[in-house]
């Protein structure tokens, strides 16, 4: 009976891990601070303005519970910010596809129309680790990078 | 080593269990996660399959009680289209020979919101102006040779016309425009080789407004003509300069309105500084990638035609993205102002222009990959 109850826990334990798994062992970040870095050590071809809340859920329905802070290019350059933290891995990896939906749509309308916006969109940074999506269109993709890898450690 | 074996032979019926509880639990698993990837598929997201028109040309077998169709409208019947060259998908789009296509999938969420910013703007105004909103259907809708209808990447554009009206509330005029495209759909009413409708094709959707307003349209007939030869599009830079385009390139035919001293001036917004363009540009030496711009002098911010032949003191505010463009010339006989807000560049409130200016009328003329765009219905947002 004991080996019996041991083998269900078991059985529970390697489900609830795998329930849990692909996380960034739990990595909180402050997204306005993430934000607010990227704005000011990241080279962008257009002044940052910082976005309302409301409008980054509108574009992209981020899961119930997720903090959001982002900045949009002033004028008609592709150049943005956004940092989520989501209330979970999975929530994180809805957020993501949204924003890759969004990223795509958005090179749709630079493909028609400005194409040099195109080459900036494809070269974007877009990442998810654990709970956490980062979107940063910018002229330095590599900085950005090694900024956002810096908070997830 | 016995010790061993022994401790194996004893646990090996309970890690058979575990194994067997987990195999089970993971099935399980995979079987509610299958079901939560098929559910946004089951979703509106996806038009209904029994709308679709019928290939042959004979048009939807229950067209009479669409709510698209108005009652006095006789059942339409359709030219056939061949599917004739080769074929070849790019990234969005498809080529059948020398034309282009653009693929296009509804999306309902992306609808719903285009819908009740348009909503939003028409209560704003409820009592005091018009809002009217048109929904252009891409050539993959209309002019698509028949045997590719259906095909996956092909979305039903009449279903998803009827589903963005159907999400307008009541103070909203929905001027349907996909049977009207349809009836004249083997005329030269799309580009081959880009994305935009022709303004012959725009002169169509006119005609409609033109219904829906209750004023006569100026017959077609009636307007000087212009034509600049060697236009090469998107879809032509798309396929990789495919050679058919290249050896065909499209013609734009330009309809000038019928006042000669009707101007256009245009820039980042009305308090900007406004330079002078022209309602028809003549784009005869443009590059063969940039002769769209003939009409309204291309994609700017914000626009204004001033008309003085009209004096009624009539005006309105034309919100678009590039299809637009080869529409507003015919209106521009109609009203004595016109604003044209291209919404992903113009910084402002609609609601809020409409008001200041006094205008008559609100028309909305945004085409259905755009009412699809999570970017571009993001833009309206921004701006309703």
């Amino acid at each position: 009976m004991k080996k019996m109850l041991a083998a269900l826990l078991a059985a529970l334990m390697v489900l609830t891990l795998a329930a849990c798994g692909g996380g960034n062992g739990g990595k909180t970040v402050d997204v306005q601070k993430l934000a607010d870095d990227l704005k000011d050590n990241v080279p962008f071809s257009a002044a940052m303005i910082a976005a309302a809340v409301d409008d980054l859920n509108y574009k992209l329905d981020p899961p119930e519970g997720t903090a959001l802070a982002g900045y949009m290019a002033d004028g008609n350059a592709s150049d943005m910010i956004i940092v989520a933290q989501c209330a979970g891995d999975e929530d994180a990896k809805t957020l993501y596809a949204n924003v890759q939906t969004y990223l795509d749509d958005l090179k749709r309308e630079a493909n028609l129309y400005q194409p040099d916006e195109e080459a900036r969109l494809d070269g974007a940074l877009l990442r998810q680790s654990g709970a956490v999506v980062v979107l940063c269109v910018s002229d330095d993709t590599a900085a950005a990078t090694a900024i956002v890898e810096g908070y997830l450690k | 080593m016995s010790r061993y074996r022994g401790r194996r032979s004893g646990t090996s019926p309970l890690m058979l269990l575990i194994a067997l509880v987990v195999a089970v639990a993971a099935v399980v698993l995979i079987i509610i996660n299958l079901g939560k990837n098929k559910a946004p598929a089951d979703d509106a997201d996806t038009p209904p399959t029994d709308n679709v028109t019928e290939p042959d040309g004979t048009g939807d077998a229950d067209g009479a009680d669409d709510p698209a169709v108005t009652p006095d409208d006789p059942a339409p019947t359709y030219q056939k289209i061949e599917l004739k060259g080769d074929e070849q998908q790019y990234d969005a789009v498809y080529r059948v020979g020398d034309t282009g296509y653009e693929m296009y999938s509804y999306v309902d969420s992306t609808a719903k919101k285009y819908a009740d910013n348009v909503n939003a703007v028409a209560d704003a105004l409820a009592g005091k102006a018009n809002v009217y909103m048109l929904p252009i259907p891409l050539s993959s809708g209309v002019s698509l040779p028949d045997a590719l209808y259906g095909k996956a990447v092909f979305d039903d554009q009449k279903a998803a016309e009827e589903k963005i009206i159907g999400y307008m509330n009541s103070s909203v005029k929905s001027v349907p425009l996909y049977d009207a495209l349809l009836a004249h759909r083997t005329e030269y009413i799309y580009f081959r080789t880009d994305h935009h409708w022709t303004a012959t094709g725009a002169y169509y959707a006119y005609e409609q407004f033109c219904k829906a307003k209750g004023i006569t349209p100026t017959p077609i007939s009636s307007y000087t003509v212009d034509e600049y030869d060697g236009f090469l599009g998107t879809f032509y830079r798309d396929s990789n300069q495919n050679a058919a385009m290249g050896a065909n390139p499209d013609k734009v035919i330009a309809y000038h309105p019928l006042s000669t001293e009707a101007t256009l001036d245009y820039g980042d917004g009305e308090n900007a500084n406004l330079t002078r363009g022209k309602i028809i540009y003549d784009e005869s030496t443009a590059p063969a990638s940039l002769k769209y711009g003939a009409f309204i002098t291309g994609d700017n911010a914000y626009s204004i035609i001033n008309n003085p032949d009209v004096t009624d003191g009539s005006s309105c505010i034309v919100v678009k993205e590039s299809f637009g463009n080869a529409f507003v010339p015919f209106l521009t006989d109609h009203y004595q102002t016109i604003y044209v807000l291209d919404y992903r560049y113009w910084k402002g409130s609609i609601s809020r222009f409409a008001q200041d200016k006094g205008v008559q009328d609100v028309l909305f003329v945004n085409n259905l990959s755009a009412i699809r765009s999570t970017a571009l219905v993001g833009y309206l947002h921004d701006v309703v």
